[in-house]
């Protein structure tokens, strides 16, 4: 028997397992997610270690001023090991600070250059609405009652004074129900995208199988008699 | 100094190149994008560390469930982690054992990953039953055209009803849709940049022990 078709044994039946869902849950489903968790937790690690290790060595192993510059994260990251001792975590506490602070440096400035400033810049883009003629503008206002709606949809806090209240929710609180209508078009449209490309996995799929057992068959001699 | 080790000086990093790495963003000095750049190795490093962390930390939690009853799952998954590391090690380092880590992705990784992916179509086409029959209210009626209209839109209909149809989705990718998620967008956005400062001012201060 030859690697190709234990692969493909094992391949088709860890894909049965998976497809055992559908007639609800059961054992063999769960057991094919806690391989599927496995394979792909040990799979992830090895190929980050190797990367680190490929970006690492040769930089502390020469003599250039890269050396400290790559040991002072290698360190960090020895220190964040610390964390899993609870004993000692108190020293991961640098590394995880600088973690943070990196990363919340760049979601800010990510969500601040590349979403908020041109999300909202492409709200009120009149000069592009024009270029799609009458329907371009009437297109054009819907997307922006729609998003301005959208955004409004998420204000919860409500004035406390009554007048100011009931203005409140005769603006926001109207314009903010319209939205919701929008987001639900929004969370339609991306719905039917996700069925339709997990639908095309899922054939791609049940496919295999089909094939996969076409050719175990084939191969262990019970096809054709 | 206890509280120095655990508060102050983590405190002290993480506002520090929080704001270097942002100034470094927004202002066009070069100087600063190359300290922005320098930090973001960093933590990129860091990170692959974290993971190595979040391995071994899984281990130790399935280990302790391996030992209760039903624990055939966990052992399952530690055994079947280690494998994978071990194949996939052993392919990476070594050029002779590529075919081990080809055999690992191609025959277990790929068909277990691809399956669930395609599972997530059964599972949305039943949630969109169960949301037809418990809740009929016209914010689901809007969900439903919407997700319909995508649809019917994708399929490959003969002429007229199939222009008239990706039209209406063209359309309604464009128009409807796309303020929806334009509007989220936005919202996440500005969700994201309030967290952000949070951290970067050191009022919300998750590293700390």
């Amino acid at each position: 028997m030859t690697a190709d078709l234990i692969g493909l044994i094992v391949g088709t039946l860890l894909t049965l397992l998976v497809l055992s869902y559908i007639l609800g849950d059961n054992p063999l489903y769960r057991l094919a997610l806690h391989l599927l968790v496995g394979a792909t937790v040990g799979y992830g690690v090895a190929v980050t270690t190797v990367t680190v290790l490929q970006t690492v060595l040769p930089a502390l192993q020469s003599n250039s001023p890269d050396r400290i510059r790559v040991l002072i994260p290698v360190i960090l990251g020895i220190l964040l090991l610390f964390k899993g001792f609870p004993r000692w975590s108190a020293w991961g506490n640098f590394s995880t600070a600088l973690l943070v602070g990196v990363g919340a440096a760049v979601a800010v400035g990510g969500a601040l250059v590349g979403t908020v400033i041109p999300q909202t810049a492409a709200v009120g883009s009149l000069n592009a609405w024009l270029r799609g003629g009458s329907a371009g503008l009437i297109n054009g206002l819907i997307a922006m009652i729609g998003t301005v709606g959208a955004v409004l949809a998420f204000a919860f806090a409500v004035p406390r004074q009554p007048t100011l209240r009931r203005l409140w929710n005769g603006s926001v609180g109207v314009l903010g129900q319209v939205g919701r209508l929008f987001l639900l078009a929004a969370f339609g449209a991306a719905f039917g995208t996700a069925l339709t490309a997990s639908l095309t996995v899922l054939i791609g799929r049940v496919y295999s199988v089909v094939i996969g057992i076409q050719k175990i068959i084939a191969a262990i001699g019970m096809g054709g008699g | 100094m206890d509280r120095l080790v655990k508060r102050i000086l983590p405190t002290s990093v993480a506002v520090g190149t929080g704001l270097l790495v942002l100034l470094g963003y927004l202002l066009p000095i070069p100087l600063l994008a190359s300290v922005r750049d320098e930090l973001v190795r960093w933590a990129v490093i860091i990170a692959a560390f974290a993971f190595i962390l979040g391995f071994f930390n899984l281990l130790r939690v399935h280990s302790g469930r391996a030992r209760k009853p039903g624990g055939i799952y966990s052992a399952i998954l530690i055994l079947t982690a280690l494998v994978s590391l071990g194949l996939t090690l052993a392919a990476l380092l070594l050029p002779s054992l590529r075919f081990l880590g080809d055999w690992w992705f191609r025959y277990v990784l790929s068909p277990l990953q691809a399956t669930v992916a395609g599972l997530i179509a059964f599972v949305l086409a039943v949630a969109a039953f169960r949301l037809l029959r418990h809740r009929r209210e016209a914010g689901v009626l809007v969900f439903l055209v919407a997700a319909l209209v995508v649809l019917l839109g994708t399929l490959p209909l003969p002429a007229p009803a199939g222009n008239g149809l990706v039209s209406l989705r063209t359309w309604w990718m464009n128009v409807p849709a796309m303020a929806g998620m334009r509007g989220l967008l936005i919202g996440v956005g500005l969700g994201t940049l309030l967290v952000g400062l949070r951290v970067l001012i050191g009022a919300d201060r998750p590293y700390s022990d």
